[in-house]
């Protein structure tokens, strides 16, 4: 699963997940999820896929690398691309 | 099957879905709408968070309930133009009272737009027939006068204040920011219409009837595929038999593929209907400077979560006139519980935003819903902030900007946000423009 994952996740790029999902978490140093603010609109979608409280947004989102688990859930719902993974 | 003429509906959007719908229900055409994100409904549907079914951008609600464009374009019989989705459980719920207003902390309720009349002074009564009997279905043209300028030499600031709260919930616009003929037409739509309903199942009740009504009769529903170009047919071997060559790329792969297409409704907004046609179209003149010098509208939505001893119980739409920012709120779960858990409420709130930094207008939005809703911070609890702005999302036109469903390419015919009829708001707007589009196309698809 990691292994797709590392392949897949590319800005913009959706990974096909299962609702629910569990999986490994990509082992590769220093790919993280991040906001480009240029793109952020601060519409909440991604708040509202987040499990793990790992999103803030006021005004526009942030992350919090402490909670978050490299769902992507959150990819999947941003609507501008302002998500990456990288 | 091959020989059906293809129709292809651009964002899966209420606008693009209902469109792609009317088309299906012909059985006379090969119909597929291709949506870049990765959900159908755009701004008309919902997430579940914890159970708070939360709406992407409308607030549950069907302005005008069942006499308007969407009650009539979603629930009307075949035989009268209709989608007649009632066949597949979508239905709308009345709210339980009309409108109300919370006025100096106080709460007032009507059960009809004549029990908002006592609120009012007598002349205010008194003159709303020269606001009702107005000509205004057709924009007057060349106004220079705004609806705020007009309204005040026949009413009062309080009347005013009240309905330009409405205009602020509903279309992130005051009176002073829209012609004054659009204004009197809004206001007369909203008179004449019904109470406004909530959709059974929210937003997503329309959005999954829809979308069954399209599995049924054959057309298919593409998510994450984003539309990039729009060529002539003949720019490639594999669609020289059409009118259209259409580049669709799937979202996170590199390659594109081209398909073919003798019509096409687009649902994703005038800019981008212009930045994907290439130079071969020519577009009619004038169109590329209106939609460059019209200003999307950006707008700002909370969502609260509401325990059950809150005093205010029923679902109509209250105004909070006299704000600095925000103009009113909705609970639709006195109409539909099944939008938040048992034993708990959702509010969704609405404003406009006149300055472009959001953080602050967020700031100030919050401190004029504790300011003027007294029991809110008692029992309410914030669960998140929607803003829309810069170029999210891709479909929005202020209303009274007029922008034209046909940018003069036979076969292209715009849906959506974007081409809202003259004087319908929200999601009537939309559906009172899409059958227009349909028979166009439809026309144009008939010849070949």
């Amino acid at each position: 699963m990691a292994e797709a994952f590392r392949n897949k996740a590319t800005p913009g790029a959706v990974p096909e997940l299962e609702s629910g999902i569990t999986h490994d978490r990509p082992i590769t140093d220093g790919v993280k999820l991040q906001v480009i603010d240029e793109l952020c609109v601060g519409c909440s979608y991604c708040l509202m896929a987040c499990k793990d409280d790992a999103l803030i947004v006021e005004g526009l989102c942030e992350v919090i690398e402490d909670n978050c688990t490299d769902c992507l859930r959150c990819l999947l719902w941003c609507p501008t691309g302002a998500l990456v993974y990288s | 099957m091959s020989e059906r003429a293809k129709a292809v509906v651009i964002g899966a959007g209420v606008g693009g879905l209902a469109s792609a719908a009317s088309l299906a229900q012909t059985q006379k055409y090969d119909v597929s709408v291709y949506e870049r994100m990765s959900f159908a409904g755009g701004r008309f549907t919902q997430h579940d968070h914890d159970g708070f079914q939360i709406p992407t951008g409308a607030v549950h609600m069907i302005p005008h309930g069942k006499k308007g464009p969407f009650a009539k374009l979603i629930l009307g019989k075949r035989s009268s133009g209709g989608l007649d989705l009632g066949r597949h459980g979508v239905d709308f719920l009345p709210t339980t009272k009309f409108a109300c207003r919370i006025k100096d902390g106080r709460l007032q309720r009507a059960n009809s737009i004549y029990g908002v009349l006592p609120w009012f002074s007598f002349k205010d009564a008194l003159n709303l027939p020269r606001l009702l009997m107005k000509p205004a279905k057709r924009p007057w043209g060349n106004e220079t006068e705004d609806g705020r300028t007009w309204m005040s030499r026949y009413f009062s600031s309080d009347f005013i204040d009240f309905v330009d709260a409405f205009a602020n919930f509903a279309i992130s616009l005051r009176f002073e920011q829209m012609p004054a003929s659009t204004v009197v037409r809004m206001l007369q739509n909203s008179f004449w219409s019904d109470r406004p309903h909530v959709p059974k199942g929210g937003c997503k009740g329309v959005i999954d009837g829809l979308r069954s009504d399209l599995r049924e009769n054959g057309a298919r529903v593409k998510l994450s595929h984003e539309v990039t170009e729009i060529l002539p047919g003949d720019a490639e071997e594999s669609t020289k038999d059409n009118r259209f060559c259409i580049g669709i790329r799937r979202r996170g792969r590199d390659e594109g593929v081209w398909i073919g297409a003798d019509a096409i409704i687009h649902n994703g907004g005038h800019p981008n209907l212009l930045k994907a046609l290439s130079d071969d179209f020519e577009v009619a003149t004038g169109i590329r400077e209106q939609v460059r010098d019209t200003q999307a509208v950006g707008g700002i939505g909370f969502v609260f979560a509401l325990d059950d001893d809150i005093p205010h119980r029923g679902s109509g739409v209250t105004m909070l006139p006299g704000l600095e920012r925000v103009g009113g709120y909705v609970i639709p779960t006195f109409s539909e519980p099944s939008l938040a858990p048992e034993g708990k409420h959702m509010m969704i709130t609405h404003q406009y935003v006149p300055d472009p930094s959001v953080k602050s207008e967020i700031t100030k939005g919050r401190e004029d819903l504790y300011d003027a809703i007294p029991w809110l911070a008692d029992h309410g609890e914030e669960l998140c902030v929607h803003t829309y702005h810069r170029n999210w999302p891709c479909n929005r036109a202020p209303q009274g900007a007029e922008l034209p469903s046909d940018v003069g390419i036979e076969g292209v015919r715009l849906v959506g946000d974007g081409v809202k009829g003259h004087g319908w708001m929200m999601v009537e707007g939309i559906a009172s423009n899409v059958p227009g589009a349909v028979a166009s196309v439809s026309s144009v698809m008939d010849t070949i």
